[in-house]
């Protein structure tokens, strides 16, 4: 093979000779043609770029001195676009201090004029070979940061179609919401759901030390196990029943059977997982809690991980559940030790991994567990869904970052105040004439919004006094602050918040002070011919709703607002 | 408006509907009712629902009725309208019966 070869397609060495005398090029032409490179010739920086540049050239002798364009500016040129190419500056002798600029600037080396042949013919071929050099290099370098990619990719996809179970949406009084990150490097975080019956799920919530395809895998084993241990200790506890073999496990005094208790699940795991997590040197750190709704305790193993925070909704103080026992693949000795705690309505857990605490700012700072609870303890009393994407928002406000280097992993499970109320967050919108026609639309309306409401939280005795105040409101808008005209608007929002009813009435008519209207005095302690025949309206309203407010901006548009608390068993 | 009016004896029935509480005046066929008799019962069995508007109109009868030494009473009330009768405490002045009948029968007592 000629030294002017590419060791790697064997084929001629291509290159370039830019020199603005017509000997010269002549003369390199032949000479190096006989070295074995195939050769090309254009007379000008210019003619170089413009006609003959390109990935298949391999070595470039460069004249400094040219008409059109010279060798500096060509040599910029070929730098920026091909950086693989070095070319070999060609000189005379009182440029040598342009050339030792050019070599500053990337020229592979330069050669005085006259060149002595035998001395540019070497340093051609060793310019040739740095560029093949070059060119290789790069490729495996892009083909190694493909396969990188590539191991992510399929790590990711690990990760969202193994590893993330969803979170059950029918267990009562739990509303549940997760989210995980994937960071650039894709590790082992991994959260389950075990629904074991209408009232009883299992959680888990854990990270495989270690990144990229290896610790996915894992997690993924990982959970397989955990599902086969409930199922194995489930049937054992079953067979044992059968046997009536005196068996206490899993029994309690009545003899009925019960779920395998999560420090036997974690127990077993444990067992089979030893040996595996040994070898490839690695350990989890994860926090196995089952949520009984009948008990209304949680029930946890943790295994070194990060503490899990538990918000009292009527308190608002956190408490943090952390246990004693070392992460998974430390050889334990210990039995696992299991903690319970009681929970109430309005309480909220949340589960996360490390790559929250010690997600970094641009001073490198942690944001750390204290920050997490300070932030736990403002929006804990929030739906779980918008802890979760505030906690998200906040993560990148702090890292200053849309990417993480860690999974950002967190699982928010709220025990709900009442059922489903959480779910109540909607808004409807009427416009209506100002036409007491239309009265009948408007009590549709409220009626058609008030239906997603439990009856436990509103009964129909104030749906039909909410239908009395709409009406009241409504006629009073048409009435007095449009005097009767009937081709006004008014607008009517109905808002569903997370424990009340906002209805808020709009009109651009005279403004209405509630001030001007006398108090209505009892009825029933009136002397028949003193019996009011108008003016109820206000105190109708009043009555009604548990808060009324009337207002006007400057451009004259009024409201009227009133809410409604939902709560349960109101009364008289 | 079609309302309908049943005599037993001296005391007057008069069926009130729906469209009763979009009136502001008193309806011309009860009005003539209040001619010829000053005992009433409102049957208020198809007034599916009724607003301050309506309760001012019905205390206008009241007032009448009882000036010229007649009374009103009510009966069949729906649940929703008692709701607003209650807010008011207009069942605590105007009688309110299940039937007609246990209506007409308290004027005799």
């Amino acid at each position: 093979m000629s030294v002017a070869q590419d060791a790697g397609t064997n084929k001629l060495a291509n290159i370039l000779v830019v020199d603005d005398d017509l000997t010269m090029r002549f003369l390199l032409k032949r000479v190096l043609s006989n070295a074995g490179f195939n050769v090309f010739l254009a007379e000008n920086g210019k003619v170089a770029i413009d006609e003959y540049l390109s990935d298949e050239i391999g070595v470039v002798l460069l004249d400094v001195q040219m008409p059109v364009m010279g060798g500096m500016e060509c040599l910029r040129y070929i730098c920026k676009h091909y950086p693989d190419l070095a070319p070999i500056m060609l000189t005379a002798n009182e440029e040598v201090t342009n050339a030792v600029e050019a070599m500053r600037h990337g020229a592979f080396d330069y050669v005085i004029k006259p060149p002595e042949m035998k001395k540019l013919v070497a340093l051609a071929q060793r310019a040739f070979q740095t560029y093949t050099q070059a060119k290789r290099l790069r490729k495996v370098e892009a083909e190694l940061a493909g396969a990188r990619e590539h191991e992510i990719f399929i790590a990711s996809k690990i990760q969202r179609s193994l590893l993330l179970g969803r979170p059950p949406e029918d267990i009562e009084g739990l509303k549940i919401s997760s989210l995980t990150i994937p960071s650039q490097k894709v590790d082992g975080d991994f959260i389950d759901f075990f629904k074991l019956n209408d009232h009883t799920v299992d959680v888990v919530v854990a990270d495989v030390m270690g990144k990229g395809l290896l610790s996915a895998f894992f997690g993924a084993a990982m959970k397989s196990h955990f599902l086969r241990a409930l199922h194995e200790l489930t049937i054992d506890a079953v067979t044992c029943k059968m046997m009536n073999d005196q068996c206490v496990l899993n029994q309690d005094a009545n003899g009925s059977f019960h779920l395998p208790q999560p420090q036997d699940i974690i127990t077993r795991v444990q067992s089979r997982m030893i040996r595996n997590l040994e070898e490839l040197e690695s350990f989890v750190t994860l926090c196995y809690a089952r949520f009984d709704m009948v008990e209304k305790t949680i029930c946890f193993v943790d295994c070194g991980h990060v503490r899990t925070i538990h918000y009292k909704g009527e308190s608002g103080d956190v408490e943090l559940l952390q246990g004693i026992n070392m992460p998974l693949g430390f050889p334990e000795k210990d039995p696992f030790i299991q903690y319970s705690a009681s929970f109430q309505p309005g309480d909220l857990f949340f589960f996360y991994s490390d790559g929250l605490t010690e997600n970094r700012n641009p001073d490198n700072e942690m944001y750390n567990e204290e920050r997490l609870v300070d932030f736990i303890k403002q929006h804990g009393h929030l739906d779980p869904k918008k802890i979760i994407d505030s906690a998200y928002v906040e993560m990148i406000a702090f890292a200053d970052s849309k990417t993480f280097d860690d999974d950002f992993t967190c699982v928010a499970i709220k025990i709900e105040s009442e059922q489903g109320l959480a779910q109540l967050n909607t808004e409807a919108i009427l416009e209506i004439k100002s036409d007491l026609k239309e009265l009948v639309r408007v009590r549709i309306f409220i009626r058609e919004f008030c239906e997603s409401v439990p009856d436990s939280l509103l009964d129909p005795r104030r749906i039909d006094m909410l239908e009395i105040a709409v009406t009241e409101v409504a006629t009073n808008i048409i009435r007095h602050a449009y005097s009767g005209r009937a081709d006004e608007q008014i607008q009517i929002k109905a808002q569903m918040a997370e424990d009340k009813i906002i209805l808020l009435f709009y009109d651009w008519g005279q403004g209405f002070d509630p001030q001007m209207v006398p108090p209505l005095k009892d009825i029933s302690k009136m002397a028949i011919k003193d019996l009011p025949e108008g003016g109820m309206g206000c105190y109708i309203i009043a009555q009604s709703v548990d808060e009324v407010e009337y207002s006007s901006d400057k451009k004259g548009k009024n409201c009227a607002c009133l809410k409604i608390i939902l709560a349960p068993d109101i009364g008289d | 408006m079609k309302i309908s009016i049943q005599n037993i004896g001296d005391v007057s029935i008069v069926a009130l509907n729906n469209d009763f509480y979009k009136t502001k005046l008193m309806n011309p066929s009860v009005l003539s009712v209040l001619q010829r008799s000053n005992k009433l019962v409102f049957d208020m069995s198809h007034v599916k629902f009724f607003d301050s508007s309506g309760c001012g109109i019905l205390l206008s009868y009241l007032k009448t009725l009882t000036n010229s030494g007649g009374d009103l009473k009510l009966c069949r009330v729906r649940k929703t309208v008692l709701t607003l009768f209650e807010l008011l405490r207009i069942h605590r002045i105007v009688e309110i019966f299940n039937t007609p009948e246990e209506a007409v029968r308290s004027f005799g007592d």
